[in-house]
């Protein structure tokens, strides 16, 4: 009975080890792919801002715009802080989670002082409206000090306000490519990215005109380096030619997903008045790729 | 035949890795090793000639299939013999821990230090071994790609060979102790990358955040730039081993080992040495130490702690100063395991540190990533 007690008190002892061994310290392993506040490159912090610990204070935030628009990570942030300052923390105030990243060379209109920089953006379901972005500095033990904010706004990036867009919007790491061809037959597609025809040899360019017709914006996903949230756009900033238009989907390459759920749509002014959804699969890749090719997804008329 | 269940992993999350898309979870069942091997021995010129054809099974990264080691081998004389000499995929013969047998390791996975500058353990060269008295010694020219090379994956970019080699000695002592130690050096070849020319492209910044491209202000063109050479670089590597294996008669055998490397760029698994492309060399030092305890006839306990650098002379800008990084690899592994015919049931507990996170001052810090695994391993 001794025995077997004295056995149950190991085992207690020994678990007791094991568990102080590995809850002792450590980085999280979360990516944070759940905080609405996304930050390219760092290293994820959960739970709440770090609060002022008597560490030195971050002096000034600074964004390029006023307006973030949401389901984008393309800001970039520009920090100064303490001269004893060793990392920074980036949070948004009122929201769990934090991103660390290490303090980087002075500026040449701040010598002396360090600075934090890096890429932002806040995910789809963040509340549109304004927020406070919040960057606390850190010295050598980890003592956070007090933060400076930045005052920004969220928007949800609404379709292009022109004239005539048209737009290609998928989920996964499949490259596909968006091809329209308008009424006057140019194609806009990823090699050719406008649907100006030009004149035959001899007859005068005009250097402006590519403008008057339609303009692919990206072409997503290329080579399989995947975007975000890939889209692709045909955009008319003057009014377009009116008649037949036709939009196909190639699937360039799967990129190793298996299926790649897509939908176009057609906008005239911002508003929708067009639209198809579609599956590509491993077996399109095998079509054509040039002008021309692509299924059907949409015709229709402006 | 090695079948893994990790029952529990601080670094497993139901995510998929952001850069790679693989998945991040780490508590599954999965076949480690499932190793078939065929020998064959023939009488030849009053020694042995020997064929092996060892092929591997696993689902660590999915199901998988490959060749595994292919030697041929003549060692005379046939009985005992003196010298052996090998061609083929073989084991690399540096220290004690890489060229040992997977089937007959007491701890579930290799140090860290084996990893990084040994990865996969075999590269296929040819070798000559022997023996003679206490001494013992090997040398072999080897491709200088290990299997699990990160970057080549066993294919040799370079045209020159590695040379490897240990000698050492095993003295037996009384009460069937016996000590076993090792001196082991490489010298070779490496090879940096070049690139292939670019054309020119253009990228879209949309400035005003209208969707539209509104001109060329928008457009900014990212010229190309012209290929550059692949280059060559050396690296080395110096290495100690020591074992002694003692039996107390009423508990069993066990035994104790340490292991340290010095090498200069030859990280190929953990962190890819490429001096070239850093502008300075690249040096590692790792050990590991143990020890292993027979308990009775079917059990056995045992501890061993390994540390790895990776790079040395590492070190990173923190605000207006510079400082060490020191990344460092470390692993605190406690195992046991039961023995019942040819089978054993392992289970280890690995205390990890590695230089994967930011703690709050930014500074490197471990990801935590320690694990409970069980193995059911059965030889025939």
């Amino acid at each position: 009975m001794r025995r077997a007690c004295a056995a149950r008190r190991g085992g207690a002892l020994a678990a007791a080890a094991l568990a102080a061994l590995a809850a002792c310290d450590g980085a999280s392993p979360d990516p944070g792919l759940g905080s609405w506040l996304q930050v390219a490159g760092a290293q994820y912090r959960p739970g709440p801002f770090p609060g002022d610990a008597g560490g030195p204070p971050a002096l000034d935030v600074q964004t390029r715009r006023g307006q973030i628009l949401i389901d984008r990570l393309d800001e970039p942030l520009d920090a100064t802080l303490a001269a004893d300052a060793r990392a920074a923390a980036i949070g948004v105030q009122g929201s769990d989670g934090a991103w660390i990243i290490r303090a980087g060379a002075p500026d040449s209109d701040t010598p002396g002082l360090p600075s934090a920089k890096a890429v932002f953006g806040v995910a789809e379901g963040f509340p549109p409206g304004p927020f406070t972005l919040l960057v606390a500095a850190s010295d050598e033990a980890g003592r956070f000090g007090a933060p400076a904010a930045a005052e920004l706004l969220a928007l949800h990036a609404d379709p292009p306000a022109a004239p005539l867009a048209i737009g290609l919007v998928w989920d996964g790491a499949a490259d596909l490519d968006l091809h329209v061809v308008d009424p006057l037959g140019g194609e806009a597609w990823s090699d050719d990215p406008n649907t100006y025809v030009p004149p035959p040899p001899g007859e005068p360019i005009d250097p402006e005109e590519y403008k008057r017709h339609g303009i692919l914006d990206r072409d997503a996903n290329q080579n399989c380096r995947r975007d975000g949230r890939p889209s692709e756009h045909v955009i008319w900033t003057v009014a377009p030619p009116p008649g037949e238009y036709i939009v196909r989907v190639d699937a360039r390459s799967m990129c190793g997903d298996a299926a790649a759920y897509w939908s176009v749509v057609a906008y005239r002014g911002g508003e929708p008045i067009a639209s198809a959804r579609g599956t590509s699969v491993p077996e399109d890749t095998a079509l054509p790729h040039g002008a021309g090719a692509g299924l059907l997804a949409l015709r229709f008329s402006p | 035949m090695q079948a893994d269940s990790v029952a529990w992993s601080q670094d497993s999350v139901d995510e998929l890795d952001p850069a790679t898309r693989r998945p991040l979870n780490q508590e599954r069942f999965l076949i480690r090793r499932g190793r078939l091997r065929a020998d064959a021995h023939r009488p030849a010129a009053g020694g042995a000639l020997t064929g092996a054809l060892e092929l591997d099974g696993n689902t660590i990264d999915g199901p998988a299939a490959r060749l595994l080691g292919a030697q041929l081998a003549f060692a005379y004389p046939a009985r005992a013999p003196r010298v052996t000499v090998t061609a083929g995929l073989l084991k690399t013969p540096f220290g004690a821990e890489v060229p040992a047998s997977e089937r007959d390791k007491a701890f579930l996975e290799p140090p860290a230090f084996a990893r990084g500058l040994f990865p996969g353990n075999y590269d296929a060269g040819v070798m000559a071994q022997g023996r003679y008295g206490l001494a013992r010694w090997s040398v072999a020219l080897l491709n200088g790609a290990p299997v699990g090379d990160a970057q080549w994956h066993g294919r040799d970019p370079a045209g020159s060979y590695d040379l490897v080699g240990r000698i050492g000695a095993a003295v037996e002592g009384p009460r069937r102790l016996r000590v076993e130690a090792g001196v082991s050096a490489t010298t070779g070849t490496g090879l940096h990358a070049g690139t292939p020319p670019t054309k020119d492209g253009f990228q879209w910044v949309d400035e005003n955040q209208n969707g539209i491209v509104d001109g060329v202000h928008e457009l900014q063109v990212i010229p190309g730039s012209p290929g550059t050479p692949s280059q060559t670089f050396g690296r080395d590597a110096l290495g100690a081993d020591l074992q002694v294996h003692w039996c107390l008669c009423r508990i069993g055998t066990g035994a104790a080992f340490a292991e340290a490397v010095l090498a200069t760029n030859l990280d190929r698994g953990i962190r890819y040495a490429d001096p070239i492309a850093a502008s300075r060399d690249l040096r590692q030092l790792g050990f590991a130490v143990g020890v292993v305890q027979s308990l009775g006839p079917s059990a056995q306990a045992g501890v061993r702690y390994d540390r790895y650098q990776p790079d040395r002379d590492a070190n990173e800008r923190a605000g207006v100063e510079v400082v060490p990084a020191e990344p460092v690899y470390s692993t605190l592994a406690l195992m046991a395991e039961v023995r019942w015919r040819g089978a054993r049931l392992l289970a280890e507990y690995d205390h990890e540190r590695n230089p994967l996170g930011r703690d709050d001052a930014g500074a490197p810090t471990t990801r935590s990533a320690d694990r409970v695994t069980l193995r059911g391993q059965v030889g025939f």
